[in-house]
């Protein structure tokens, strides 16, 4: 059952998703073509223009994910079409994994989009040659390869979105809770989640520097003092660790309260 | 085994108490009308048959067993609102219901949407309202259930609709399954009901068979009904 959920939730976000995902395509190509022309002040313009599409359709495609991922929840389990979803026959763990599933998938191919665009837009040797540079300086700081480096950019932005989109999953089932104003107290709490996830991320590196002064120096310098490389990496991967536990977290407490049962409106 | 039970149910939103004590027991085979005046309980105590709302205290038993996904298969339940998704056509719409029930009767459906004049492709936004309603009802009706729960299906509709709402339930609900229909227009129900259950202000006053009160009271079920709830 969890499949056919998730086929028409993933159907329900990607109808709209792709539009976007053609239209930032579109003109990630048309940048591309008019950079082509470097000989004409106008063609420079519009390339410039173009570009500016392009990126604005990168965030587009970011917060038009999340925001459907977030409106398809609630339109499903407490709005009008709630009264088909709690009638069908599968677990209440079921259509909340879906709901997490749909969301992890298409945040994933948004970004890969987004990573498609830039290289058809930028892609060339001197753009590549320059990115190759900086990134092997700091590749070789932090003792690693530039497509290691990439790679963890990658996961980390993904995993900061996947941690949004499960914090406001669970702001939107404390909010709906309660008996009133419900969608105020799911966009607080929603907040909060998230705020909380950073709150203890930066507690727990910190009582950890408490017995390794090495972590310590990440609280105690200032950005111009230069921290250790293999602190930095250390945080980076507690950090992701934390992340990776705070997305499970949430994830149980929401099949926990989901399977409580619901109130619909 | 009672085909739904309901024992000691109680909900409230906060401080209001919309549910008190309820006390139910639904044998199977029977057409039952769940009647009481407007805001008086009756689609708060559907939506807690059906899972949409959890009770604060009490036990639900449908086939002897809590509400879940035992008592959603055997449960075809018809809202007082449109609950399709309106980007899906009615194609899609079968294809879900397809999917997700297995008593749902694919031809039976689309005998009846072709009944209605409709084409299988009509995008559901593009429907009218009434169309919607007279779709969803098909869709419910379109189930081997063994309980149909029906949610004021003649609310707010024409009395030529009222016909075609009532005459599709009857010739398409399973026999030996049990009908609940929840109205205040009890006029237009009256002639198709075995069993009555009238509801006021949370509490459930009086559960009966509809020929036995009728015998009783030497009145018709809406001139009872009239009586009890004047205003």
């Amino acid at each position: 059952m969890l499949s056919k959920c998730l086929k028409y939730d993933l159907k329900y976000i990607y109808k709209l998703l792709i539009v976007f995902y053609l239209i930032d395509i579109v003109f990630a190509i048309f940048t591309r073509i008019l950079f082509s022309f470097d000989n004409s002040f106008m063609l420079h313009i519009l390339a410039l223009i173009a570009s500016g599409i392009t990126i604005s359709f990168m965030f587009s495609i970011v917060i038009n994910n999340l925001m459907r991922v977030w409106a398809r929840f609630v339109k499903n389990v407490y709005g009008d079409e709630s009264y088909l979803t709690h009638t069908l026959p599968i677990s209440k763990s079921t259509i909340y994994t879906s709901k997490f599933l749909s969301s992890i998938i298409t945040m994933f191919t948004s970004m890969l989009v987004i990573l498609l665009c830039i290289v058809i837009a930028y892609y060339s040797k001197e753009n590549l040659e320059v990115l190759k540079n900086t990134l092997q300086i700091f590749a070789t700081v932090m003792n690693s390869t530039t497509i290691k480096l990439i790679l963890t950019a990658f996961f980390v932005i993904f995993l900061e979105f996947t941690t949004i989109l499960q914090a406001g999953f669970t702001g939107i089932l404390l909010g709906h809770k309660s008996n009133n104003l419900r969608m105020v107290k799911s966009i607080v709490y929603g907040y909060l989640n998230y705020l909380l996830v950073g709150v203890i991320s930066v507690l727990i590196i910190y009582i950890i520097g408490l017995f390794n002064p090495n972590i310590m120096a990440l609280f105690s310098t200032n950005i111009n003092n230069v921290v250790a490389v293999d602190v930095v990496k250390k945080s980076l991967v507690l950090g992701v660790f934390i992340y990776i536990t705070f997305i499970c977290i949430y994830y149980f407490i929401d099949i926990k309260v989901f399977k409580k049962g619901v109130n619909v409106d | 085994m009672e085909l739904l039970e309901c024992k000691n149910i109680y909900k409230d939103y906060g401080k209001k108490q919309v549910l008190k004590d309820v006390n139910l027991k639904i044998p199977r085979g029977k057409i039952v009308g769940l009647l009481g005046k407007n805001g008086m309980g009756k689609t708060t105590l559907i939506k807690l048959i059906n899972d949409l709302l959890t009770p604060t205290s009490g036990e639900i038993l449908v086939n002897g067993k809590e509400v879940g996904i035992e008592s959603k298969k055997i449960i075809s339940y018809l809202p007082e609102r449109t609950y399709l998704d309106k980007s899906m056509t009615i194609k899609q719409t079968l294809k879900y219901f397809t999917d997700f029930y297995d008593n749902f009767d694919i031809e039976k459906a689309k005998r009846l949407i072709k009944d209605l004049d409709l084409e299988i492709d009509t995008k559901i936004s593009k429907m009218s309202k009434g169309m919607q309603e007279k779709l969803q009802l098909i869709l419910v009706m379109s189930r081997n259930a063994e309980l149909y729960i029906l949610d004021e299906p003649l609310g707010g509709v024409d009395p030529a609709t009222r016909d075609y709402i009532l005459d599709t339930i009857l010739n398409n609900f399973n026999e030996d399954a049990s009908v609940i229909i929840s109205t205040h227009l009890i006029s237009d129900i009256e002639r198709i009901l075995d069993e009555v259950i009238f509801i006021d202000k949370g509490k459930i006053i009086l559960c009966s068979d509809a020929d036995k009160l009728r015998e009783k009271e030497k009145a018709s079920i809406d001139e009872i009904f009239r009586r009890m709830f004047k205003c």
